[in-house]
C-alpha cells in the first residue's frame, strides 16, 4: 500500500535530458510527515507529479496503492523500436498484463487521484467559482458525489481549514491571499484522499500565516493520521514539523530519512545547497562559546528553548 | 517549457537571418509582387514558354535564397505540406475549367456507378482509419485520387448517371503556372518567417508605419502592444499547464463526461486564466510605469537596426529582378 517508486526515470521530452534519475523510495499510506528539499529544478515536483500521475514515468515502475501506474502508448508501433527500448527501457505492456499486474490506463487516472491530493503552489490560482462553498464542491462533485454529498464534505473541509461560516456564501475572489490559499486546501481536503501532497504550500504567506497553515497540517496528520508530503524551502518547517526528509539533487534522491540525520552532517548538508533551522544555528554558535551543551541538535524554537533552560530533547 | 517556439523563427547565423527586418520585409514583398507580375501564359507556345521560364529563374532565385539561409529544406516543406489542399484544389479547379478552344482530352466519362462509388468510399474510410500507420500521406492520398478517377472512366455496371468532363490543353497549362505562383509565393514568406524574429518583424513594421505619426497615430503604442502580446504567449500557455494540471487534480477530466460537465470543466480552465492574464496585465503596467515608461514618449531602442552593406546589396538585386521582370512582362 501506499506509493511505490522503482527506478523512476521522467523526462518532458525526448530529447530532454532527465529530470528524474533513478528514484527509488516507499511512502507508507499512513503517519507520515515528509518534506521534500532541494534546490530549484532538482526535480522535486517533477516527483509529486508522478505520484500523482499528472506526470507519467518515462521508465520504471510507479505503484500508487497497488496499482501499477504505466504510460500506455498510443502507437507502440513507433515506440517499440529496438533504438527506442535501448534508449528509453521500453515497458512492454503486454508483459506486464501477462503477469496479472493491475494496470491504470490513463482513463483511469482519477481513481488514482482520488487517492492522492495534490495542491500546488499558488494554489489559490485555480479557484474559479462563485461562492467559496461552491469552489470546495467542485473537486467531490467531479469524482461522483451527489451535490448533498459534495456540500457535505466541503463544509467539513472548509471548518477543518478554519475558513469562517460567513466565508463560504463570498466569492472566493474577494477574500484575502491566505484565505484563498484556504480555500484552495479545502477544495483537496474535500476529495478526502488517504495522501496529502502539498506543492511550497508556504509560500508568499505572512509568518502568522505560515505558522497558522503548518498549525492545520499538523492538526489534520493528527486527527485522521494521513500521510502529508510536502515541498518546501524552509529549513524552520522542516526542523519543527518533519518526520521524514527527503532530498533531490539534479534529479537523483539523494537523502531519505530522519530530518537529525540529514541535520547532524553540517558537511554534506552545505553539500545539497541547504542549511541549517535558524535555531539549530544559534545553538551551534552557543555551544561554540561553551554557553549551552545538549546531546542532539535542537531544531526549532522549541527544542532550543528546553535545551537553553537546562533540559535535554527526548526523540 | 519556457522555449515554446513562436512562429516559425529558426535560429541561425546565415546572411539572410543577418539582414536588418526592414531590409528583408520590403525585399521579400517585392519579389511576391513579383511574382505575381508574370503574366499568365497565354495562347501561344511562345507565351506559355516566357511566363514558364521567367517562373523557372524565379525558382532558381528563391532556391539560391533558401540555400542561403542554411535551414533544412525540410522546414519550408513543412509549411507547404500545411497548403497541401490548397495547390491541389486549384490545380484541379484550373483544370477542369473551359477555357481555350483546344481540347486535351474530350468527352472524359466519369459513371457514377454504385460498384465504382462504392470501391471508393472503401478507399476513402481505409485510408482514414490507417491514416496514422501510413508515411507520406499526401502522396498516398494523391495516388488513390488518381486511381479512383482512372476507375470511374470504367463502366463497372448499376451507373445512374455519366458525367462528361472536358479536359482543356490551356486549363492544364494555367493549372500549373497558378500552381507554381503560389508555390513560390508561399517559399518566399517562409524565409521571411523562419528568419525573422517576431519581434524583429513587429518593429520593422513599426518603422515602415512611422509616417502615420504624422496623422496623430501613436505607432509605438501599437508595436508595444503587439510585441508584448507576442512575449506573454509562451508565459500565458505555461500558466495554462498548472491551471490544468490544478484541475485535474481536482478531478477534471477534459476527455469524459456529457456536454454539461464538459462546459463546467472548460470554465474551470478560462476563469482562472483570466484572473491570472489580468493580474499578470496589471503587474507588468506597474512594472512598465516604475521604470519609466511613459505611452507616447519617444523611446530609445535595445536592438537598434542598422542598414548595412549587404542590406544595400540584397535591396539593389531585388530591384533588378523586380525591374527586370517587369521590363519582360510589358515587352
Amino acid at each position: 500500500m501506499g506509493i511505490n517508486f522503482q527506478r523512476v526515470n521522467y523526462k518532458y521530452s525526448y530529447n530532454a535530458p532527465l529530470t528524474l534519475k533513478e528514484v527509488s523510495l516507499e511512502i507508507s499510506e499512513k503517519n507520515e510527515f515528509i518534506c521534500i528539499l532541494g534546490h530549484t529544478g532538482s526535480g522535486k515536483s517533477t516527483l509529486v507529479q508522478n505520484m500523482n500521475a499528472l506526470l507519467l514515468p518515462t521508465s520504471g515502475q510507479i505503484t500508487v496503492f497497488d496499482k501499477n501506474v504505466i504510460k500506455v502508448v498510443k502507437h507502440p508501433y513507433k515506440l517499440n523500436t529496438k533504438k527506442n527500448r535501448l534508449k528509453y527501457n521500453f515497458i512492454d505492456n503486454k508483459k506486464l498484463f501477462a503477469r496479472g499486474n493491475k494496470v491504470i490506463y490513463s482513463s483511469h487516472l482519477k481513481d488514482l487521484r482520488k487517492h492522492i491530493g495534490l495542491v500546488f503552489q499558488f494554489p489559490e490560482y485555480q479557484l474559479f467559482e462563485s461562492t467559496v462553498l461552491k469552489d470546495v464542491m467542485f473537486g467531490p462533485k467531479n469524482f461522483g458525489l451527489s451535490d448533498e454529498e459534495a456540500r457535505l464534505e466541503a463544509k467539513k473541509a472548509c471548518t477543518i481549514v478554519g475558513l469562517p461560516k460567513d466565508v463560504l456564501e463570498k466569492s472566493p475572489f474577494s477574500l484575502s491571499g491566505g484565505q484563498m490559499r484556504r480555500v484552495a486546501i479545502a477544495g483537496i481536503i474535500a476529495l478526502n484522499p488517504d495522501v496529502i501532497v502539498l506543492d511550497e504550500p508556504t509560500v508568499g504567506l505572512d509568518p502568522k500565516g505560515k505558522d497558522e497553515l503548518m498549525s492545520l497540517l499538523v492538526n489534520i496528520q493528527k486527527e485522521t493520521s494521513k500521510t502529508i508530503i510536502m515541498i518546501t524551502h524552509d529549513m524552520n518547517v522542516v526542523g519543527k514539523y518533519a518526520k521524514r526528509v527527503i532530498v533531490m539533487d539534479q534529479g537523483k534522491l539523494v537523502f531519505d530519512g530522519n530530518k537529525r540525520d540529514l541535520f547532524g552532517n553540517i558537511e554534506r548538508l552545505h553539500k545539497f545547497n541547504l542549511d541549517l533551522p535558524t535555531s539549530a544555528n544559534l545553538a551551534v554558535k552557543l555551544k561554540e562559546k561553551g554557553l549551552i551543551n545538549y546531546t542532539h541538535l535542537p531544531l526549532s524554537k522549541e527544542e532550543l528553548e528546553t535545551v537553553i533552560l537546562g533540559g535535554d530533547i527526548n526523540e | 517549457m519556457n522555449n515554446i517556439a513562436l512562429g516559425q523563427y529558426v535560429d541561425g547565423k546565415s546572411i539572410i537571418h543577418k539582414l536588418d527586418p526592414r531590409t528583408k520585409l520590403l525585399s521579400l514583398m517585392l519579389l511576391m509582387v513579383s511574382v505575381f507580375l508574370i503574366p499568365k501564359p497565354v495562347n501561344n507556345s511562345f507565351g506559355r514558354l516566357a511566363s514558364f521560364v521567367m517562373l523557372l529563374v524565379f525558382a532558381v532565385i528563391i532556391l539560391i535564397i533558401v540555400l542561403f539561409t542554411k535551414i533544412s529544406l525540410l522546414k519550408y516543406l513543412n509549411s507547404l505540406k500545411q497548403l497541401a489542399f490548397l495547390f491541389v484544389f486549384t490545380f484541379i479547379i484550373q483544370l477542369l475549367t473551359p477555357q481555350g478552344d483546344k481540347i486535351l482530352i474530350p468527352n472524359l466519362n466519369l459513371n457514377l456507378s454504385i460498384l465504382g462509388l462504392g470501391i471508393i468510399l472503401l478507399w476513402i474510410i481505409l485510408f482514414i482509419i490507417f491514416r496514422k500507420f501510413i508515411p507520406c500521406k499526401l502522396i498516398v492520398f494523391l495516388i488513390l485520387t488518381c486511381l479512383s478517377i482512372y476507375l470511374l472512366t470504367y463502366d463497372l455496371g448499376y451507373s445512374f448517371t455519366t458525367v462528361t468532363l472536358n479536359l482543356y490543353e490551356d486549363g492544364l497549362f494555367n493549372g500549373a503556372f497558378f500552381f507554381m505562383r503560389i508555390f513560390l509565393v508561399i517559399m518566399l514568406s517562409t524565409v521571411l518567417t523562419l528568419t525573422t524574429k517576431p519581434t524583429d518583424l513587429t518593429s520593422a513594421i513599426e518603422w515602415y508605419l512611422h509616417p502615420l505619426t504624422y496623422l496623430k497615430i501613436n505607432v509605438s503604442i501599437f508595436a508595444m502592444i503587439i510585441s508584448l502580446a507576442l512575449r506573454f504567449i509562451p508565459t500565458l500557455f505555461n500558466e495554462t499547464g498548472k491551471i490544468l494540471k490544478a484541475q485535474s487534480s481536482r478531478g477534471v477530466d477534459f476527455k469524459e463526461g456529457t456536454l454539461k460537465q464538459q462546459i463546467g470543466q472548460i470554465i474551470s480552465l478560462l476563469i482562472p486564466m483570466l484572473v491570472i492574464s489580468f493580474k499578470r496585465a496589471a503587474d507588468l503596467a506597474d512594472a512598465m510605469e516604475a521604470r519609466g515608461y511613459i505611452p507616447g514618449a519617444p523611446r530609445s531602442k535595445l536592438n537598434v537596426m542598422k542598414f548595412s552593406l549587404s542590406d544595400l546589396f540584397s535591396f539593389i538585386v531585388t530591384i533588378v529582378i523586380v525591374t527586370s521582370i517587369i521590363v519582360v512582362s510589358v515587352i
